[in-house]
């Protein structure tokens, strides 16, 4: 190294250090002290410029003998700082107060580290780009809600009979013989929780992580979320960073998929609660909730159970393959068309919903009045049709099933005289939640309600 | 960038080690206190090799302790804007990547990564070149240029570039 060299070197430091609070010094600055250290360093100069062919200067996106590069250069000014990660402009470096006047960063993507968040058309770049990213690789993008979906946690005071508890340490015990990769409950000394997984979890991740990128977005707090990935993703290849959790999400009731940085015409979501995606219900596969510990039995009555607690042996779920099934479905249809951009996995997913009920006929029995204006706007009706079926008003030849709410009407009596199936209208929303046909037998009609006098045909 | 620095620290001695080894235990107890932390005006003491004079200590009144103005030599870590550093990668996002220089975080983002990196995350979350010569991810050792510091009362963040001559991978963590 030269004196010269050295001393501009000496000069530029304690230039630095004295100023209080030093001004932008433009990246491209000083080129001659690089000039002379190019000549020293060849090796340095094969790896880094086999690409770029002449450099004098040390630009940044550069001339047209550059060959065409993967990502289109981005502008190079700062004023529109891109982003901020604790304060400093990610660009430029320069220090943004809190309260900034200019623009506007406003995605805080905490999840990927604390302090950075990024500026509008910053978040709606990266967005399209990581589509076009998505798409290139031939997947689209998957988000996984973690409790009542892919497993189930309870903490270990909540777990009051003493022979549960005996029995979840012996199963515990007897897994411990088995390699990390096939056990299925877990117990965090930590935390004081116990995590069971849902059967087929494994494979469900398998399957989908060759059509899929995914992504966890969880309402638990972050070390529960980190902890389950590592559970469940042992080599963190399947989620890496993606994980979302409860402090990482702008709204604290609702989950949303701008912090995603994913175009949501790609994006497909997989959850257990429809009520926490207002915004994309459209995108979302609501499945059924798995339920292994008896304390989460009464929180989750409402929604589609599982059979409970059975700790001697993993009952068989057909939900996770089912839904593999229907994610695959949806895959293929979206890399079908011609254009991948213009598709929308929304449609796609709508679409594999219809074939639900493909082929079923429908005819409503006591399920609305007789004289409603337009029985197609009765929330069942919508529903049938939704999940592929057709409806009528009246019974005739094409007529496969009939739903009703109690047994004696016309239809019913016709129905059975001729074998076509008599369900009442649960088995419309099992058949949703299941995501295929339900067992008809699932859904016998019981009720007896005697019919009112009446002069002439019975209430459709 | 590495600077030896002489500073002053007092420091308060119980008088039950008022004794033979008084000046151990004053030299374990500015180590123990000062190594590690972050000097707005410094940056980052590094290491605490010695101590230049232990000073005269003075009883306080009205407590038995010692007040002893220490003076000792420190390596103070401090990243300067246009510093050239090497450092390894601990996350890659979609954003940038995260890297650290021993107590250094480091952030550079896609915006100062050279175009024709591009992410990737089908086998493990990367930037990797078009031609798949070069890769980065966690644990790739970077040749780094600060481009700005932000310092606090813990730690020192640094937002830096690899999108010039001569920066970029060093070493490949396989």
């Amino acid at each position: 190294m030269s004196e010269d060299a050295s001393d501009d070197l000496e000069f530029l430091l304690s230039a630095e250090l004295e100023r209080e609070s030093p001004a932008d010094v433009p990246v491209a600055e000083a080129p001659t002290s690089t000039a002379r250290f190019r000549a020293s360093s060849k090796k340095r100069a094969r790896e880094q410029e086999s690409t770029v062919p002449e450099n004098t200067t040390k630009q940044a996106p550069a001339g047209p003998s550059q060959p065409p590069s993967v990502r289109p250069p981005s502008a190079g000014t700062c004023p529109p700082h891109p982003g901020t990660v604790q304060g400093m402009c990610i660009r430029c470096g320069a220090s943004i107060g809190d309260t900034s006047a200019g623009a506007s960063p406003n995605v805080a993507l905490r999840y990927l580290h604390a302090g950075l968040e990024l500026s509008k058309t910053e978040a709606d770049r990266l967005r399209s780009e990581s589509l076009k990213r998505v798409l290139a690789g031939n997947r689209l993008i998957l988000v996984l809600d973690l409790d009542h979906t892919l497993l189930t946690s309870t903490r270990n005071n909540e777990i009051l009979d003493e022979k549960l508890h005996q029995k979840l340490s012996k199963m515990l015990t007897a897994q411990s013989l088995l390699p990390e990769a096939e056990r299925s409950l877990f117990w965090f000394p930590r935390m004081e929780l116990w995590t069971k997984l849902r059967p087929g979890v494994r494979e469900f991740l398998e399957r989908m992580h060759l059509c899929y990128e995914l992504h966890i977005y969880t309402h638990g707090t972050r070390p529960y979320a980190l902890e389950m990935s590592r559970v469940l993703d042992p080599q963190r290849r399947l989620f890496a960073e993606r994980i979302v959790s409860a402090c990482d999400s702008s709204d604290k009731e609702h989950k949303n998929l701008d912090v995603l940085l994913g175009v949501e015409t790609a994006v497909l979501i997989v959850d257990n609660t429809d009520t926490v995606w207002p915004k994309h219900s459209s995108n979302l596969l609501h499945c059924t909730s798995f339920v292994f510990f008896p304390a989460d039995v009464p929180r989750l009555a409402s929604s589609a159970l599982l059979a409970a607690c059975d700790p001697a042996h993993d009952t068989p779920d057909p939900m996770l393959p089912a839904a593999a099934d229907i994610l695959e479905d949806v895959h293929r249809m979206y890399f079908a068309g011609a254009d991948a951009v213009r598709m929308d996995a929304k449609q796609c997913l709508a679409a594999a919903r219809g074939k639900i009920l493909a082929g079923v006929h429908i005819v409503f029995s006591r399920v609305f009045p007789q004289l409603m204006t337009h029985p197609e706007t009765h929330s069942l009706w919508k529903l049938a049709t939704q999940l592929g079926a057709t409806c009528g008003l009246a019974t005739d030849a094409a007529t496969t099933h009939v739903v009703a709410n109690s047994r004696g009407t016309d239809k019913v009596v016709w129905a059975l005289k001729h074998g076509k199936h008599v369900v009442t209208p649960s088995w419309l929303s099992a058949s949703k939640g299941a995501w295929h046909r339900a067992p008809e037998k699932g859904h016998p009609v019981t009720a007896q309600v005697p019919l009112p006098q009446r002069p002439s045909a019975g209430m459709s | 960038m590495f600077y030896r620095l002489i500073l002053y620290k007092d420091v308060e001695l119980h008088p039950r080690f008022f004794g033979p080894n008084m000046r151990d235990t004053l030299k374990a107890k500015v180590t123990a206190e000062v190594e590690g932390t972050v000097s707005g005006k410094y940056g980052f003491i590094a290491a605490v090799p010695d101590v230049v004079d232990y000073g005269r200590g003075i009883i306080r009144e009205g407590t038995g302790f010692a007040t002893f103005r220490v003076k000792y030599l420190c390596i103070v870590m401090r990243p300067v804007k246009g510093e050239v550093m090497d450092c390894v990668v601990t996350s890659v996002n979609k954003v940038g990547f995260f890297a650290e220089a021993g107590p250094l975080n480091i952030f550079v983002s896609n915006h100062l990564i050279p175009e024709d990196f591009e992410f990737n995350t089908t086998d493990d979350t990367q930037f990797v070149t078009t031609d798949a010569s070069t890769r980065i991810r966690q644990g790739t050792e970077v040749r780094v240029r600060i481009v700005g510091t932000r310092t606090d009362l813990t730690e020192i963040f640094c937002v830096a570039t690899i999108k010039e001559d001569f920066l970029g991978v060093v070493g490949d963590p396989t």
